[in-house]
Parts: structure tokens; C-alpha cells; sequence
């Protein structure tokens, strides 16, 4: 119906205009003129027909959408008639953009998806502060201080309580998985909540219902679950009568608990982080130390009554805190409360170091789309200088330049969505492909990898709307120039074919080649940095850790929930007594921390005071008597703990020589006295009878040890004070130390240690623990190494087009120069010169962006000293340079030899 | 054309076509004779300028379009006033008014 319209309406002006112009002639012709003279003279009166029809189309309301219409149509046909560009085209928006949604697909999980919740709004996360230690709380509550506060709070209507647990099913267990591939993929999160949790959230179940107050009291509870609908659908195999069945449970030290599911969660709610739990169970069901003060077990979320500030929620809050606080003076207690919106697991803006850590990752993610766009910029206006010929003939012709730039753009807006549509496919099919490996390089423990593997990667609204914003970003950054460019040149100036003749553009344009400069740069911006951060890594694992790690195997370390209760503490020491005099076992030992498990520079430090001086800090373990043997690392000067100074808790340390050399510069450590914080000898379990105060303790020096590595790339990486452990050790990991690497000592060592009541089912080698501890530094050089081959590859099939473009544009010239005599060396070292004089500028500028990038990073690392030596950065940066160089030749030679092998003759002829 | 002609103000040439499609309906032909006449040949209307004002007005609904037959007996496109379109004619005379005396008091000519 529209297209009837449309030609009645074009039909209809050119009958008026027609009109026009006979009515003018036949004036004409009563002035006086010839039929003819008078017939041009109205013509020429008139102007430009085509031109008039145009403006007076545009003067109509729906014209644009209908220039639209057409545009897409024409752009279509364009698009199919350069299939090679075009594809190329597509797939490097879908590289750029396709990492970019990627990683908005995982940010999206982690902080940005709203809680499947009623008026989300309205949630706050509660965390605890504790200003005095800056350490300690890790913002959780004790289940009593969290009955304290209900009881006391205005602002909020309800508080919610909850923690998680990991339990085992062994009903559940696969058959056919072996005992050790049972033990990891058995383990499944449980979130232990209040009984009001569904209620407070406002969710609805999908089946069942929600706990009963007798089932999930304040103060008792009884075995109930709702499990959660993705648990239901995958391991209960969408079970139609699941409501009544019982499921076992296991705890880690083998406690059995059997719980009656009541209902299912409704599909969309996992919880408030992006592991999806198995289920939930009350909190006074379960055998948490409850009743415990001192145990900061729950994170508490609250929902803020209407007209409620936050500010005043806060303050609301904070009053009970100091409340609790004097009442209860413990260490690590909650003094202050901070308040954040109910979100993922991810808070970016409140976590600030966490924040500037990842924005060199962010740029890096920003600087691929930007060498995509470069990329892009440059095709289209390779395409824009073939299709010059028939832009000038539609200028000529009366086409408005405003009209051509909307054309070219509808082109663009085709190509991008293209792109993004590629894009998004690609995105999501890396990130399923891509998940298992990036569950075990981001999740350091194995526990947490069988937990981060049920995070749902999908592709959903928000990330498509992410990818659509970025595609129109690069579409109009990428599309306007050339769009431009292309139609800014005079219409008679493209009729003459001047491209393909000697003359004005025979020096490629000078846009193209900024594009092709910024492309370099940027490339070689990443890849200095992913050298920087390679180089990082090696170096770390070349450099020496001080201590063995051949034959010692790691018992993963209980978790403290479970080991409350001294009689189990004092097994641990027991068994490790037990352990040492086991044939086959050279030493073992419990040791508080495993020297470098964590990433980066976080190991545990206290304030220290030398006579005299300044407090200092220096980072401390906690050490069993056997821990020298076990590490290898030997005492040089004085002596190690004794047994008794073990059991006695005797304040006693042994210091590193590094330690020492800070500590007493020039002089003799052994004997000297060191005033230690007295929070090392306080005990977290609250039945210390020790003041918790702000004192310090003497102790004295006994030994010197060889330096060894205790942190990965801190500065004073083998500054240590070791300290014995205390007698009631309520944590920590047992190492042993085998002397023949054996299956069977190995055996050995579970069996007798499950004697002595610890069940360790997680021997790993300390070398396997040690590499994971490289996690972050692996992950940032693997996540920078592909954002660098990506922009590698964009720019070298950048280049590649460029330099080709340049041949095909320039055959006529080729075969004159080649008829005149020119040899093929130098028509291929012309065009390869004329590329690499790009790359040089390029290369310039990158190095010099690398530069401020490593500044930068090592501004937003400290610790991590990814900036290195003035002669490593050079290192670094020569050898991308080379390597950059190396491929941006090939990508210029492969082109240019094509050149050389234009035959003159036919060159000539191509006209 | 000749310099001495008056240019068109931005803006008056809808001004100039709805007063002198007042009386009768007119072709674009006669709308552009009948400015000229009108202005003692002080004013001349470009085609150019004519038709996409034709069709702008007609699209904002101050002028209608129908076919008729010419004096020449030709096919033709006669356009005429709508009733808002007299509304627009009105509104815009006075507003000239205004503006014009403005103007000849700033240059002291009243």
C-alpha cells in the first residue's frame, strides 16, 4: 500500500513540475522567443529537477523512514556485491566487540544483575567494620549479636541471617566417578538462613512452601530444606515427588545430617551470590556454634522500612554496634557497621583497590574494540575510495551530500549489527567453551571450582542490549569518517578516475594511514604490557622460594567452623606427633599458613616494637615444632622450638635474615628482645582469659632461619617472625615431608591420620598449592595475552589490507614503472617501505603508550611490581618491538610481492 | 536575476504563498506569477524553494492539493487553504506587522 502511494506520489510531482516548466515556455513564447530558445530558457528557469523532487520529498513528514528503507535495501546489495570485505568487516567487530560483551557477561553475574527479589531497592548488605585492627571481621555477625540486632533496629523491618556451608550427598555420588573425583564433584554449597529469609526477600517458591516457625526458630530448628530449582532439575533429576524425600548429608568431618526437602525455590532465585546453592536450611537446624559470641558466622542483609534514609539506617545500626561493642569487648568485634545495596558478590564501586587492580584489565578489554574500530574505519574507507567513481557520479547527478553521508551510514548501521550480532554469538559460545578453564585459573581451591561452576553464563537481555550500545558506538566512531571522507571529494574530480592514475592520491590518504598508525600503537601498548606481565611471572617462578617442596604434601586445612571443640584441636597436634614416627615419613608439621597459597602480597602482620624505636610491621606464621625439618629451611643461628616451648606457648620467635638485617641493622638478632602485638596470643575462640588489649608482649629471639619466600612479589617477600603455635590450635594445615614419593606412604599417612580423628581427604603436593597461589598473576598474563593476540591479529590483517589496497589501487602504475625497467625488488621494497614506515610510527607511539601503561599499572599495584627494572622494561619492550616489527613485515611483503608480479603488459591494459 | 530584487527573508515565502492562495486556489505555476505580481516584481520565487515549501505546507496541513484542470486546459495540481491554514495566515500576518514596524523603528523610518 505504502509503495502504491510512494509512486502515486512521484508521479504526481513529476506531472506537476512538468506542468510548471510548459506553462512557463508558452510565457516565454509570448515574450517573443522561439519554441526552442523558449523551451530551454523555462528549463533553465526552473534548475534542477531532480534536485527540487528531492527537497520537496524531504519537506514530507515519512520520507526519512522511507529514504531509510531504501538505503538498508541498497546497502544490502552493496554489502553482498563485496563479500571478502564485508565478512572481514563483520569479524573484526565481532572480535571487538565479542570480547567486550564477554566480559560485560561475566561483570553483569557478578555485580550488576538486580537480586530476583521483591523491591531489591529496598535490601542493604550489613557488614561490620572493626576500625582499630583494620583487619579481623571479615564483616559478619555472631548469631547472638544478630538476635541483638533485630531486637534493637527501627530502621529496618526485617533482618536476614546467613551463611553457607559445604556438605557432601553421598547418595547422590555418581557411580562410576572414582573416590577422588567423588570427594570434589560431590560437594555442594548449602546457604544456612533465618527463618524469614523467603518471607524478607519476598520470592516465591515454585513448589512446597517455606520454612514453619517450628521448623526455623531463633532458638531451635529442625532438618528441613528447600532446595533450589536448578539442584532439583540436575541432580534430583526434576524428581515430580520431591516434597517429603529426605536427602543425607555429610559433613566434612563425616557428620550425618538427613534433611526433609519442604519445597523448591522459584527458577530465577539463586540466592544472593552467583553460585547457585543447593538449597537452604535453617540456621538453628544445623550445628553451628550458635550461642557463640565471639563467632562471626552470618552475613546479615536487612530490608530498610519505607521513608528510611540510608544514612539514618546506618546510624540506626551503628548505635547497637557500639552498644554490643562495650558489652562485649572482644577483639575483631564489629565496632561500626557500613551499608552497601543488596548486590552480587562484586560491590566495584566500594571495593576501590579491587577496582583500580582491574582497570588495566578494563583497558585493555576498551583498547581491542579500539584497534577493531581502527581496523574498521580503514576498510570503509578502502571500500569508500573503490566506490568513489560512483559516488561522484551520483553528485553529479544532483545527490545532496547530506543524503550520501546518511546512505554510507545505513551501510555502517547494517555492518554493525551484523558485527553484534556475531559478536554476541561469539561471546557466549567462548564463554561456554571457555568455562571450565576458567573456573580452575579463577577459583583457586578445588572446593570453589566445583562451586563456580555452577554460575549461569547466558545470553540475556541486558548483555544483548550491551552489545547492541557497543556496536552503534563503534558504528558511528568507525562509520563517520569515512563517511565523510568518502563524499567530500568534488564529483567531476572522482569522475576522472584519478585513482587509478598517476596523480594526487597515489600517496595512500593521509586518514588511512593515522588509522593504521593508531592501530600499531595500540597493539604494541598491549603488547608491551602482556610482555611486562609474562616477564612478571616467569621471573617469579624462576626465583628461588627458599624452601623444599619435593615429597611435602599439603593436608588441606579444616574448616574452622568444624573444628570448634579443643579435643579436636588437640588432635591435630596429635596426629601430627603420630605422623613423624611413621616409617617412610621424614618430618611433619601444622603450620598456621602455608607460605605463599595466597596470591599476592596478603600474609598476616602484626605491629612489633624494637627497644627503642618506631613500631614496624612484619608479617608473622604460626609454626609446629618439626616445621625447619619439614621446609628444609634451617635454623643458621641459635636454635628452633623445643617441644615444650610448643606445648607451653612460650613467647619465643625465630626470626629470617632478612627480618633480622631490618630489624637490628649490624648487630646480632639471637637473644635480642622483640615486643610483639599481644593479638597473636589471644585466642579467637573467646575462652581465652587474656585482656584483649592494645599491649605488647617480649619475646625473645632464639634462632635465625635462612630467608625463604613468604608472599609472592611484595618487597620484603622473606621479612618473617615465626612464632610457635599456640597448644590449642584451632586451625591450620598439617604438611608432610615423605622421603620416597610413594603411593603407598601416602596411604600411610590418611590412614594414620584418620586414626587420629582427622579425616584428610585433600593431600595435594605443596608445589601444586604454591603454583595456584601464581593464580592471579597467570590469570592477568592469560587474559592479557589473548586481549594482545586479538589486537595482534586485527592490526596485521589491518595491515595486510592497507598495503594490498595500495597495489591494487596503483597496477597501472606498477606495470609503466616495471615496463620502464624497474626490477621486482624494488617495486616489493616500495610498497613494503611505505608500510613499514607506518609501523615505525606506530611502533614510536607504543612504545611510549606502554610506558604510561606500566606507570600506570605499577601505581595500581604496588605490591604486584608488574613495572620491573629499568633493563627489564627494555628488554621487554625490545623484544615486542622485534616481534611486532617481524609480523608487520610479513603482513606488508605478502601484498607488495603480489605487486611484483604484475605482468606490465597487462597492467597497462587493465584500464 | 537581478541584484536589485529584494531577497526573501527566512521564513516568508510561507507567509507569501498562503496570502496569495487567500482568494482562490492556485497552481504552483500562479503561486509563483501571482508573488511576483504582487510585489511589483520585487520578489521572485525559486522553483527550487516553491515546491519543497508546497509540500512542507501541505504536509503540516495548511494547504490542500487537489487536481484540477489549468487555464490551458492541462492536468494541474491546484492547492488551496485549509481552515487552519487561515488560522496560520492570520497569525503570521500579524506577527510580520509586529516585526516589520520593529524594524522600521529600529532604522528610524516611522
Amino acid at each position: 500500500m505504502r509503495w502504491f502511494r510512494k509512486d502515486k506520489f512521484e508521479t504526481e510531482m513529476a506531472d506537476e513540475m512538468r506542468h510548471h516548466v510548459e506553462l512557463q515556455t508558452e510565457l516565454n513564447l509570448k515574450a517573443g522567443m522561439s519554441r526552442e530558445d523558449a523551451r530551454y530558457a523555462a528549463l533553465r528557469q526552473f534548475g534542477n529537477v531532480a534536485r527540487i523532487q528531492e527537497a520537496a520529498r524531504e519537506a514530507r513528514g515519512w520520507v526519512w523512514l522511507e529514504q531509510f528503507g531504501s538505503d538498508l535495501r541498497y546497502a544490502v546489495r552493496m554489502l553482498v556485491r563485496t563479500p571478502g570485505v564485508t565478512i572481514t568487516i563483520v569479524l573484526t567487530l565481532a572480535l571487538g566487540i565479542g570480547v567486550n560483551a564477554a566480559l560485560f557477561a561475566v561483570y553483569d553475574i557478578l555485580a550488576l544483575r538486580p537480586l530476583p527479589t521483591r523491591d531489591p531497592d529496598m535490601l542493604v548488605d550489613i557488614r561490620g567494620l572493626n576500625h582499630k585492627r583494620g583487619e579481623g571481621t571479615d564483616g559478619r555477625f555472631s548469631y547472638p549479636d544478630y538476635l541483638d540486632y533485630c531486637e534493637g533496629t527501627e530502621a529496618f523491618s526485617d533482618l536476614v541471617a546467613v551463611t553457607e556451608i559445604g556438605v557432601k550427598l553421598p547418595e547422590l555420588a555418581p557411580p562410576e566417578a572414582d573416590a577422588m573425583e567423588t570427594s570434589r564433584s560431590d560437594l555442594v554449597l548449602l546457604q544456612v538462613v533465618s527463618g524469614n529469609y523467603f518471607s524478607v526477600l519476598g520470592t516465591e517458591l515454585a513448589l512446597g512452601r517455606d520454612f514453619r516457625a517450628e521448623e526455623a526458630g531463633l532458638h531451635s530448628g529442625r532438618p528441613v530444606l528447600i532446595v533450589s530449582h536448578q539442584f532439583w532439575q540436575g541432580r534430583l533429576r526434576g524428581d515430580p515427588n520431591v516434597l517429603g524425600r529426605v536427602l543425607m548429608t555429610q559433613q566434612r568431618r563425616g557428620e550425618r545430617t538427613a534433611y526433609t526437602i519442604i519445597g523448591v525455590a522459584a527458577p530465577d532465585f539463586v540466592g544472593q551470590s552467583p553460585l547457585v546453592p543447593a538449597g537452604w536450611i535453617p540456621l538453628t537446624a544445623g550445628t553451628l556454634p550458635l550461642t557463640e559470641r565471639a563467632q562471626h558466622l552470618v552475613a546479615m542483609t536487612g530490608r530498610v522500612r519505607d521513608g528510611v534514609t540510608r544514612e539514618q539506617a546506618r546510624a540506626d545500626l551503628e548505635v547497637i554496634a557500639q552498644r554490643l561493642a562495650q558489652a562485649y569487648p572482644e577483639k575483631r568485634r564489629a565496632e561500626s557497621v557500613s551499608i552497601l545495596p543488596a548486590m552480587r558478590i562484586l560491590n566495584m564501586g566500594l571495593n576501590r583497590e579491587l577496582a583500580m587492580a582491574l582497570s588495566p584489565v578494563l583497558l585493555g578489554f576498551v583498547l581491542v574494540l579500539v584497534v577493531a574500530c581502527l581496523n574498521v574505519a580503514n576498510l570503509l574507507l578502502a571500500r569508500g575510495v573503490t566506490r568513489q567513481h560512483e559516488i561522484g557520479v551520483r553528485l553529479v547527478l544532483g545527490a545532496g551530500r547530506g543524503r550520501l553521508v546518511r546512505q554510507l551510514f545505513a551501510e555502517n548501521l547494517l555492518l554493525c549489527a551484523l558485527g553484534a550480532a556475531a559478536a554476541l554469538l561469539l561471546a557466549m559460545w567462548s564463554l561456554q567453551a571457555l568455562k571450565p578453564a576458567l573456573v580452575s585459573a579463577l577459583a583457586a581451591e578445588p572446593k570453589a571450582q566445583a562451586f563456580v561452576a555452577t554460575i549461569d553464563i547466558g545470553l540475556d537481555r541486558r548483555i544483548i542490549g550491551f552489545g547492541a550500545l557497543l556496536a552503534a558506538v563503534a558504528g558511528l566512531t568507525a562509520g563517520l569518517a569515512p563517511a565523510l571522507h568518502s563524499v567530500r571529494r568534488d564529483g567531476v574530480f572522482a569522475l576522472k578516475r584519478e585513482g587509478t592514475a598517476f596523480g594526487r592520491s597515489i600517496t595512500p590518504s593521509r586518514l588511512r594511514a593515522l588509522l593504521m598508525i593508531g592501530q600499531v600503537a595500540v597493539c604494541l601498548t598491549l603488547l608491551a604490557v602482556c610482555g611486562l606481565m609474562t616477564g612478571k611471572l616467569l621471573r617469579i617462578r624462576a626465583s628461588s622460594t627458599g624452601f623444599a617442596m619435593d615429597g611435602v604434601y599439603v593436608m588441606l586445612k579444616p574448616s574452622p567452623v568444624d573444628s570448634v571443640g579443643s579435643a579436636y584441636a588437640q588432635d591435630m597436634l596429635g596426629a601430627v606427633e603420630s605422623l613423624r614416627t611413621l616409617p617412610g615419613v621424614a618430618s611433619a608439621c601444622v603450620v598456621a599458613d602455608i607460605p605463599l597459597r595466597k596470591p599476592g602480597d596478603n600474609v598476616r602482620s602484626v605491629p612489633v616494637l624494637v627497644a627503642g624505636e618506631k613500631p614496624t610491621r612484619i608479617s608473622y606464621n604460626k609454626v609446629s615444632a618439626g616445621f625447619f625439618e619439614a621446609f628444609d629451611v634451617p635454623v643458621v643461628r641459635g636454635r628452633a622450638f623445643t617441644p615444650r616451648e610448643i606445648s607451653s606457648g612460650a613467647q619465643v620467635v625465630v626470626v629470617s635474615e632478612s627480618a633480622a638485617q631490618r630489624l637490628w641493622p649490624g648487630q646480632e638478632a639471637l637473644g635480642k628482645v622483640l615486643a610483639v602485638d599481644d593479638s597473636l596470643f589471644v585466642q579467637r575462640t573467646g575462652q581465652d582469659a587474656a585482656e584483649p588489649g592494645q599491649g605488647y608482649r617480649d619475646c625473645e629471639v632464639i634462632g635465625v632461619s635462612r630467608d625463604f619466600m613468604s608472599n609472592w612479589g611484595g618487597s620484603r617477600d622473606r621479612d618473617i617472625m615465626l612464632l610457635p603455635l599456640p597448644p590449642k590450635v584451632t586451625a591450620g594445615s598439617i604438611l608432610v615431608r615423605v622421603e620416597t614419593d610413594s603411593a603407598s606412604v601416602l596411604r600411610g599417612v590418611e590412614s594414620t591420620a584418620a586414626a587420629a580423628g582427622i579425616p584428610l581427604k585433600f593431600a595435594e603436593r605443596l608445589a601444586t598449592v604454591v603454583d595456584r597461589g601464581l593464580w592471579p598473576y597467570r590469570a592477568f598474563a592469560a587474559i592479557s595475552g589473548t586481549l594482545t593476540a586479538l589486537a595482534l591479529l586485527l592490526a596485521t590483517v589491518g595491515l595486510y589490507g592497507v598495503v594490498s589496497f595500495g597495489v591494487n589501487q596503483r597496477t597501472r602504475e606498477i606495470g609503466v614503472r616495471m615496463a620502464l625497467g624497474a626490477t621486482t625488488e624494488r617495486v616489493t621494497g616500495f610498497f613494503v617501505r611505505q608500510g613499514m614506515r607506518l609501523v615505525a610510527w606506530g611502533v614510536g607511539l607504543g612504545l611510549a603508550g606502554g610506558t604510561g601503561f606500566s606507570v600506570l599499572l605499577a601505581k595500581v599495584m604496588p605490591g604486584a611490581d608488574f613495572h620491573g627494572s629499568l633493563a627489564f622494561r627494555c628488554a621487554v619492550f625490545a623484544v615486542v618491538t622485534v616481534l611486532l616489527t617481524g609480523v608487520a613485515l610479513v603482513a606488508c611483503w605478502l601484498p607488495a610481492r603480489r605487486a611484483a608480479k604484475v605482468d606490465p603488459m597487462i597492467a597497462l591494459r587493465a584500464e | 536575476m537581478t541584484q536589485n530584487k529584494a531577497d526573501l527573508l527566512q521564513g516568508t515565502l510561507d507567509l507569501l504563498i498562503l496570502k496569495s492562495l487567500q482568494n482562490e486556489p492556485m497552481h504552483g505555476f500562479g503561486i509563483a506569477v501571482r508573488i511576483g505580481q504582487m510585489s511589483k516584481d520585487m520578489l521572485t520565487v525559486e522553483q527550487g524553494s516553491l515546491y519543497p515549501a508546497l509540500y512542507r505546507l501541505e504536509d503540516q496541513g495548511w494547504i490542500r492539493a487537489e487536481w484540477g484542470v489549468s487555464e490551458n486546459n492541462r492536468k494541474a495540481k491546484f492547492y488551496s487553504l485549509t481552515a487552519t491554514g487561515r488560522k496560520q495566515l492570520a497569525t503570521e500576518e500579524q506577527s510580520w506587522a509586529k516585526l516589520s514596524t520593529a524594524i522600521n523603528l529600529v532604522l528610524g523610518n516611522a
